[in-house]
């Protein structure tokens, strides 16, 4: 099943907005949403999970008064629909707010949940008016309980989206914000772990039972003892007080976890804006005017050899590769147009030579050559010398511009000419460039440094501040810990004491009979309980290593995943079997861990949404 | 049948585990599954209407030495 389309109307910031998303497939079953902070992801995603749950979804939502506590109470639920409300409703006369979501199951029918909240013209919600619809298929048929009305039509259809998409007691494992992820990385990971397996159970519901079989004992024992039982009613009082303890303790919890959750956020933010200014501003400055004094010699030395060369080379350097390589070219064709030249004047000189004896060898010729004949021999001779001469080779010059340089001048000259083209004088030139524009760009640094340097400090003060006071808090919440297991020790031995005593009373009355089997199914639930958790365990440990070894980039630093059974404490373990966690994880990694808890949890749960292969959904900030 | 909410109860090895711990005390799976089932319809809902009859009616018949 995948979501295929989200409307919304008058939620958040969207008057009227409409998503559509494409069906996963092969290699593309990720949606990925980005914006800028303040664009609406996260209003999307509420939509998404109320949309889906109503209010059972508000304590999913991260910044709901109730994404740390339980769940279920109106009054948070009436506050977060109030700001849900689309500010320019009202005046633009509407008064109500919907989100419909369209999913296609894997027969590739639609299912389309529409819900509607209504507000009276101040903007405040009506609860009793908040409407839910389904509809299948493209004939849009309505999915719809017969004869229920109000609470109990709602009802309905919890249990149907439960039945059909995911109750909303897992849905945390499946649908989470992703901005969050980090936030609760940070969390202690035995507590992870176990609320992750208790909600992959559905233990919460058991507790749930075992609380109201327990109401249900008292309340029946109330009606129907004649004569009250001093001993119960003093083992029910110190019970009672024990339970008000545990209640107290647990909404100061309650009221520290957001607060650092928070703070946790506030750090994230200040830490990633003192990241973007750099490494610090102490460190930073003294680092870039070191940079900005090297590059500063660098440009003075180089200035100091261009000056040292200014009186020789410097000119002709300057004149330029192409201008150096044309008059090396030249010269090399006077080069040969001279060896030409001296070849034809030592072959001319030789000429009258021959022709002399070509002539001497004409008169011994017989019959005696006429005078004519003799001339044209003679002339054919002297053409034939000139056609070797001519015309002159092809890369030879054709006139002398340079007449004054002998052979070995005209080799120097080359000579230098080719060592100016090279390296030397070219690559200070650049070398003198580069330095300079990276003493700019130092400048330009240094000076916006020194204008943000007052902001970092202060802010590194508001971190320091805050790492303060989350450590105090965090303080608080281990000690609230160690009071709420040992709160819960002990009201667990009284519900033993009491179940105990409880039987020996009289068995014959129907209403004590039922109160009695209620207490001891109630501490049956609680033995199940204590045993599914560690029943769970070995399955979670072996999909979370498989998980965290496909995550992780740093492929052989965790060996295998190991949960103690009884406390849910993680050891990360490595191939000589040492617990990394002694070692300081990076906020990475420990994102990375929470990742395949949330993966093991929806393999071991079996749970399928999105394609179909258990991953989850959520938005990236 | 419980809904698959409580997966305990829809895995094969969560479910022997219950049953065994039904029997150990005594108390009938099938009923025990009804409990279940009565307190998950009440999820969610602020008053509890009717939970009290659903325990009544299975807690008459959820003792195996009923039989």
């Amino acid at each position: 099943m995948y979501l295929s389309k989200i409307r919304l109307r008058n939620w958040k910031a969207y008057a009227q907005a409409e998503f559509d998303f494409p069906a996963p497939g092969p290699g593309q079953n990720i949606i990925l949403i980005g914006a800028r902070n303040g664009y609406g992801k996260t209003s999307l995603f509420e939509a998404i999970i109320l949309g889906m749950f109503g209010r059972d979804g508000l304590p999913l939502i991260a910044r709901s008064p109730l994404s740390a506590g339980e769940g279920g109470r109106l009054e948070p639920y009436s506050k977060f629909l109030k700001k849900a409300l689309h500010r320019g409703a009202t005046a633009a006369g509407w008064h109500s707010c919907s989100v419909y979501l369209t999913f296609v199951d894997d027969d590739g029918e639609e299912v389309e949940i529409r819900r509607i909240w209504h507000f009276n013209s101040s903007g405040e919600y009506r609860p009793q008016e908040e409407q839910v619809h389904i509809f299948k298929g493209i004939t849009h048929k309505p999915v719809n309980p017969t004869g229920s009305q109000g609470d109990a039509r709602l009802d309905w259809y919890r249990d149907y989206i439960a039945r059909t998409f995911l109750p909303s007691s897992q849905a945390v494992f499946f649908l989470f914000d992703g901005e969050q992820v980090s936030a609760f990385a940070e969390h202690d990971m035995a507590a992870q772990v176990r609320t992750g397996i208790e909600g992959l159970l559905g233990i919460p519901i058991l507790k749930e039972l075992a609380e109201d079989l327990r109401k249900y004992d008292r309340a029946r024992r109330q009606g129907s003892m004649d004569v009250p039982d001093t001993t119960i009613e003093t083992l029910e009082r110190e019970h009672d007080q024990l339970k008000d303890q545990l209640n107290e303790r647990r909404n100061r919890f309650n009221e520290i976890w957001p607060k650092i959750h928070k703070f946790r956020e506030q750090q994230d933010q200040l830490q990633r804006e003192l990241a973007s200014y750099g490494a610090g501003s102490q460190a930073q400055t003294q680092e870039q005017m070191d940079q900005r004094n090297q590059h500063r010699r660098a440009v003075d030395d180089g200035r100091a050899q261009l000056e040292a060369q200014l009186a020789g080379d410097i000119a002709l350097a300057l004149s330029g590769r192409d201008l150096r390589q044309r008059l090396t070219n030249r010269l090399k064709s006077e080069q040969v147009r001279e060896t030409w030249e001296q070849g034809k004047k030592q072959g001319d000189s030789n000429l009258e030579q021959f022709l002399g004896a070509v002539g001497q060898g004409m008169g011994a010729i017989d019959p005696i050559l006429s005078p004519h004949q003799y001339a044209a021999v003679l002339d054919t001779a002297r053409t034939a010398w000139n056609q070797i001469w001519n015309p002159p080779p092809d890369d030879c010059a054709e006139t002398w511009r340079h007449p004054y340089l002998g052979q070995r001048e005209r080799d120097k000259v080359i000579d230098r000419l080719n060592e100016l083209g090279a390296p030397g004088i070219v690559n200070l030139l650049h070398s003198i460039d580069e330095n300079e524009k990276q003493l700019k760009r130092v400048n330009d640094e240094l000076n916006r440094t020194e204008v943000i340097a007052p902001t970092v400090d202060k802010k590194r003060a508001e971190l320091s501040s805050l790492n303060d006071q989350i450590g105090t808090l965090n303080q608080e919440i281990g000690e609230l810990r160690r009071e709420l297991d040992s709160l819960d020790g002990q009201i667990k031995q009284k519900n033993n004491e009491l179940y105990r005593l409880s039987g020996k009373r009289d068995q014959s009355k129907p209403a004590v009979r039922r109160a009695t089997r209620a207490l001891k199914v109630a501490t049956l639930v609680d033995e199940i309980v204590a045993r599914a958790v560690p029943n769970q365990i070995r399955a979670i440990e072996q999909e979370m290593t498989r998980a965290h070894h496909a995550m992780a980039h740093k492929k052989d630093l965790v060996a295998r995943i190991e949960i103690d059974q009884e406390t849910c404490d993680v050891q990360l373990l490595n191939r000589d079997g040492l617990d990394i966690r002694n070692y300081d994880l990076s906020a990475g990694e420990k994102q990375i861990f929470t990742q395949a808890l949330i993966s093991a949890v929806s393999r071991v749960s079996g749970r399928r949404v999105s394609d179909g292969r258990g991953h989850a959904a959520g938005t990236a900030g | 049948m419980p809904r698959n909410v409580v997966v305990l109860l829809d895995n094969p090895e969560g479910r022997e585990m219950v049953k065994t711990a039904c029997n150990a005390a005594g108390i009938r799976f099938a009923e025990f599954q009804e409990l279940v089932e009565a307190e998950i319809k009440q999820t969610g809902k602020a008053y509890k209407t009717g939970l009290r009859d659903d325990f009544d009616d299975i807690l008459d018949r959820i003792m195996q030495e009923d039989e």
